[in-house]
């Protein structure tokens, strides 16, 4: 957005501007008295002052097209247009020069008129053009150009510059005759003193028009301002010199070949203030990037702090919840050793069992690696030894094995019921399901992706009816409980035995 | 009565250490002494000289069973059972060569194979 009130900056580039212009200006003054003297003889001079205006300025078009790519204003084009038209005109004026390249005459033949006619429509056409443009940036009422249209409006325009260009050379070259003369006897007529003159006051309403009205707009056209105040210069000095081969002359080439290295220069400065730009955006940015690892690590170092707090926590809820499961243990033991009545003996040793069986899942839940996992396999395989010890197997010479289980990962909701579940399966075998010893085998199996099956058989002799019978009530609910819990359906099988199969859902949370 | 040997229960819970000097003597082993820190278990185990000491881990006021059954062993070579509620890695890890190690809630039977275990070694 542009504003009114002009930036420190502004006003310093504009007084700079100022200055540099009326000092070139002082100083083509001060060399006018001897602008008509004759110049030295310096060898070369027209190819090396057509060289640095020719790279130069196509050099300065292309970045100004560029720019007017980016930016899609028209006073851009226009001045790549101008730019465009320079560098082309250079070529025709080496081609058509005398002396310039061969020793007599120029390479394509023409006579001096022509030279003369290709130099000063080379001029006007570069000062209409760049006088347009700064009219153009003065005025800000054109809107933008559309970016589909920007490639069209380059290339046409180029199209245009160059068949101007070339139509002007051919002109020159073939009919000078028709033309009227700018050259008497060497010496400029007054045909192209009116002209130069009529140059020299476009280029000048041009300056005027930038340091009045465009003072506050980019740094282009300040530096436009000098490339202009250059011709100018360049032209008041020739045509004072009042012929080819004056001081003024010679003045005049080397002042152009500096209006033509100005936006160039202006362009350079800018690549390297953005170069600038760059490295002090990229060691903000590492700097940047410094203290947000820096961070990082921190808030990492705080949320592995917190994890391992958490972990000792868990750690020690969990301790606390076995050894107050000892403890319940220890007063169920206290009651049973006092007990006379043998069933509510046996009552309070089945409640051992279960004390036991949440206190294995806690223990499970303990060793694994994010306290919240346990696994099933190592959970039933020290829930069957312990059943067994508690049972006296190895006196009754009955085998408890576990086949088949997969190391399921289990969360704390299904372990319990799913232990308490086992021990009341095994226990109710252990019990009632055994004469004269045989085998007990557990299996645990994921046999699908969300369903898992939990079986209990036993070799036991005594009849699946008489079992039934002498189940507990309490041990009746618990099995329909549990099973409920776990949106289980539990069969019986009985075939020389007894088969518990349980199918129950695999907890989507854990999937 | 002739028993198969005695015990040093060292464990801070009262009611559990009564528990398990009830089992232990239903084992036919005696009980010589409860002690629910890691100093009076030490000067217990020198002054009774048990069979077995067994030992749990945490004790009163924050002290080491481990440390405790380390210098009864050192001082008076005296075999070790540990029961503990802990089965940290780090913990299991320091009991090693000291005695085997039996993790509550336990069960009479399962004490008493582990006890028998010891006092054959």
């Amino acid at each position: 957005m542009r504003t009114d009130r002009p930036s420190d900056e502004q006003t310093t580039r504009r007084r700079l501007t100022v200055a540099a212009v009326c000092g070139c200006a002082l100083v083509s003054v001060a060399l006018l008295p001897i602008a008509a003297r004759p110049g030295p003889e310096i060898a070369g001079l027209v190819p090396f002052f057509v060289a640095g205006v020719l790279v130069t300025e196509l050099a300065t078009s292309y970045l100004l097209l560029d720019l007017f790519a980016e930016a899609r204003r028209w006073p851009l084009l226009v001045l790549g247009c101008a730019y465009l038209y320079s560098g082309l005109m250079a070529i025709a004026h080496l081609l058509t020069f005398p002396g310039a390249v061969v020793a007599s005459g120029s390479i394509l033949g023409a006579p001096e008129q022509s030279a003369a006619w290709i130099f000063i429509l080379w001029l006007t056409g570069y000062a209409l053009l760049a006088v347009t443009a700064v009219g153009l940036e003065a005025f800000d009422g054109h809107a933008p150009v559309a970016p589909e249209k920007v490639r069209q409006s380059i290339g046409l325009s180029c199209v245009a510059v160059a068949i101007a260009a070339i139509a002007i050379t051919v002109v020159a070259t073939m009919v000078p005759e028709a033309l009227p003369a700018l050259m008497r006897d060497s010496r400029w007529s007054p045909l192209n003193l009116a002209l130069n003159f009529a140059v020299v006051s476009l280029l000048a309403a041009g300056i005027i028009a930038i340091l009045s009205k465009l003072r506050q707009r980019e740094e282009l056209y300040s530096w436009l301002a000098l490339a202009l105040t250059a011709t100018a210069a360049a032209n008041v000095l020739s045509g004072a010199g009042g012929g080819r081969h004056t001081l003024g002359w010679e003045l005049g080439r080397l002042s152009w070949v500096i209006s033509a290295c100005l936006l160039f220069f202006y362009f350079l400065r800018q690549f390297a203030r953005q170069q600038t730009l760059l490295s002090h955006a990229n060691e903000m940015l590492e700097r940047s990037v410094a203290e947000r690892t820096a961070e990082l690590q921190t808030s990492n170092a705080d949320l592995q702090r917190l994890v391992a707090e958490r972990s000792l926590l868990l750690r020690e809820v969990y301790h606390r919840v076995k050894n107050n499961l000892q403890l319940v243990d220890s007063l169920l033991g206290f009651q049973s050793a006092r007990m006379q009545d043998a069933v509510g003996k046996t009552g309070l040793d089945d409640i051992r069992r279960r004390v036991n069986a949440l206190g294995l899942v806690h223990h499970q839940l303990m060793q694994s690696a994010d306290l919240a996992r346990v696994d099933m396999r190592a959970f039933l395989s020290e829930l069957c030894t312990n059943l067994g010890s508690a049972a006296g197997i190895s006196e009754r010479a009955i085998r408890i094995t576990l086949s088949e289980t997969d190391p399921l990962p289990s969360s704390l909701d299904m372990a319990v019921p799913l232990g308490l579940l086992t021990t009341e399966l095994v226990s109710h075998a252990l019990k009632h399901g055994f004469t004269n010893g045989g085998t007990i085998s557990i299996a645990l199996r994921r046999v699908s992706p969300d369903a898992v099956v939990l079986t209990v058989a036993d070799t036991g002799a005594v009849e699946p009816d008489q079992r039934a019978r002498a189940a507990s009530d309490i041990e009746t609910r618990l099995v329909t409980g549990l099973v409920a819990q776990l949106r289980g359906e539990l069969t019986t099988e009985c075939n020389g035995g007894a088969k518990v199969t349980l199918r129950f859902p695999y907890p989507e949370a854990l999937l | 009565m002739t028993t198969r040997g005695s015990v040093l229960v060292v464990e801070d819970e009262a009611l559990i250490a009564m528990s398990l000097s009830d089992a232990l003597r239903e084992m036919g082993l005696s009980v010589c002494a409860t002690a629910d820190t890691a100093r009076d278990a030490i000067t217990l185990a020198g002054e009774h000289r048990p069979s077995v000491v067994l030992m749990d881990i945490r004790l009163r006021g924050g002290d080491d069973g481990v440390d405790a059954a380390r210098e009864i062993r050192h001082r008076h070579g005296i075999p070790i059972l540990f029961l503990t509620g802990s089965c940290e890695a780090e913990v299991l890890d320091r009991t090693k060569g000291l005695g085997p190690v039996l993790i509550k809630p336990v069960l009479p039977l399962q004490l008493q194979a582990a006890v028998d275990a010891v006092l054959r070694a």
